[in-house]
């Protein structure tokens, strides 16, 4: 009962530091999924061109970004992004500094690694619609951009759903890493309290139950997309 | 750049040990872990079969890092219960506790690697064994156990590459593998190469791993194995 009420909203408590790191947390992964989403075709599509220099650089993207640790690509990130705005910046201004923004910096990093990511993804699901539905298109008269957006991409949303699920469970948990980059996301509100309550065991397994709940929640929604995803392959009533 | 790599290089020897180890060393005490909860997820009884889905739920929808902090410095909290069960020693040390936390997060991916390989054994084949004679233990040992260690391969590779990645994130509690290495010499001379440096060494890592699995893939006679014709 006496934990219960480290959890109280307002000055006694750290739950409303909390709930506002958690709003930070959320913000993140619902920044980055519509970027690595959009990136994810991209890299996806530069792996089919004909051209060997996007090829190359899309087959590179993807070995690299999945390869590294999480962790290693958002450091990377965050203090290489500021040397290089700051040394194009000392150009015009020499005695101007700026520090980088560690939200966009997390964003940026976590969307590299969920576009590489998610490109294969969107490569296998391209690869199960198959080339007869573009190829029927194609006979049919309809030019590359309109067999591709009418008729190709409705069918892998189908394929895509349930991995782009798993990747955006896996985005939640990888937002905790942005604490260690000094942005006030739930883990670092979490190490504040620790800090000034020394009860580690119970603040932590607080994070570990809103992190299920934050899976629980997204499990719903996935279930509910599947299922209108699929829903010209279930039988008439 | 290389002079960070060249000065240092018994700080990056010391650093690939631990990374190496604690990947190796997670992949399989978490494959023996796994063994158990696979066997209660795919039990008849319900408990067990609960219990076991319930713990690897926990573990998959909750952070590594979070894990980690909960096992390192949560049961810190506890040092001198610890203390009296004699297991101080144990959850005094980073790495230990790093170790356990990997070990109990591959664990329950790995279970589920197994359960969905253990599944995917064609009937006839179990089916087969029991016309020859064959003892439940002899069916596992000879039919099941082969197939299904065929079938995983691929995403026991996976899981392979995904721990070694995560490995990185024992850095945070002060363990120095490649990751705590580079942090250690940012802080030191504040070169960003030194990341970069621990970079390369991720990659060639997983790219070895990637050209081992493929090997054992193509000697694979179990990988497309879909029961007799």
């Amino acid at each position: 009962m006496e934990l219960l009420s480290l959890l109280a909203y307002g000055d006694t408590g750290w739950g409303d530091e909390l709930l506002r790191g958690l709003g930070v947390t959320l913000a993140i992964a619902f920044t980055t999924a519509p970027f690595a989403l959009l990136f994810s075709f991209l890299i996806a599509w530069g792996k089919a061109v004909k051209n060997p220099v996007i090829r190359v650089f899309s087959n590179g993207y993807t070995t690299i970004f999945r390869s590294l640790p999480e962790l290693l690509t958002l450091l990377i990130i965050y203090y290489q992004l500021q040397s290089i705005i700051n040394a194009v910046i000392h150009l015009v201004f020499p005695d101007v500094n700026v520090s980088l923004n560690a939200f966009a910096a997390g964003v940026l990093a976590l969307t590299l690694v969920f576009s590489a990511l998610g490109s294969e993804v969107v490569r296998s699901a391209y690869q199960a619609v198959g080339k007869g539905q573009a190829e029927a298109a194609a006979a049919l008269g309809l030019n590359r951009r309109h067999s591709f957006f009418r008729i190709v991409l409705p069918q892998m949303w189908r394929h895509c759903v349930p991995a782009f699920g798993n990747l955006w469970l896996i985005l939640l948990k990888d937002t905790a890493l942005v604490s260690v980059i000094a942005i006030s996301d739930l883990v670092r509100y979490a190490n504040m309290a620790i800090a000034t309550t020394k009860e580690p065991f119970f603040f932590y397994s607080v994070l570990a139950i809103i992190f299920i709940i934050l899976a629980f929640l997204s499990s719903l929604v996935q279930t509910h997309i599947e299922r209108r995803t699929s829903a010209n392959l279930q039988g008439g009533r | 750049m290389l002079s960070h790599l060249t000065d240092n290089i018994d700080l990056w020897v010391e650093g690939l040990t631990n990374t190496v180890s604690l990947t190796l060393l997670g992949v399989i005490f978490g494959f023996l872990v796994a063994l158990p909860i696979a066997a209660a997820r795919l039990s008849k009884s319900s408990i067990l079969s609960r219990a076991a889905y319930s713990y690897v739920y926990l573990v998959r929808g909750t952070p590594l890092l979070v894990q980690i902090f909960l096992i390192y410095y949560g049961l810190g909290q506890f040092h001198s219960e610890l203390k009296g069960m004699g297991l101080w020693w144990f959850f005094r040390d980073a790495f230990y506790c790093g170790l356990t936390a990997f070990v109990l997060n591959s664990a329950a991916y790995q279970a589920e690697i197994l359960r969905g390989g253990i599944l995917a054994v064609p009937k006839g084949a179990i089916e087969a064994g029991t016309a020859l004679g064959l003892t439940k233990l002899q069916i596992f040992r000879k039919i099941i156990l082969p197939i299904t260690m065929g079938r995983m391969l691929p995403a026991f590779g996976n899981e392979f590459v995904l721990l070694l990645k995560a490995s990185a994130l024992i850095s945070i509690i002060t363990v120095r593998d490649v990751m705590g290495q580079a942090r250690f010499l940012y802080a030191q001379n504040f070169d960003l190469s030194v990341y970069y440096i621990a970079a390369l060494n991720y990659l060639i890592i997983v790219l070895l791993i990637e050209a081992l699995w493929r090997k054992l893939e193509s000697r694979n006679v179990w990988l497309h194995y879909a029961g007799g014709r």
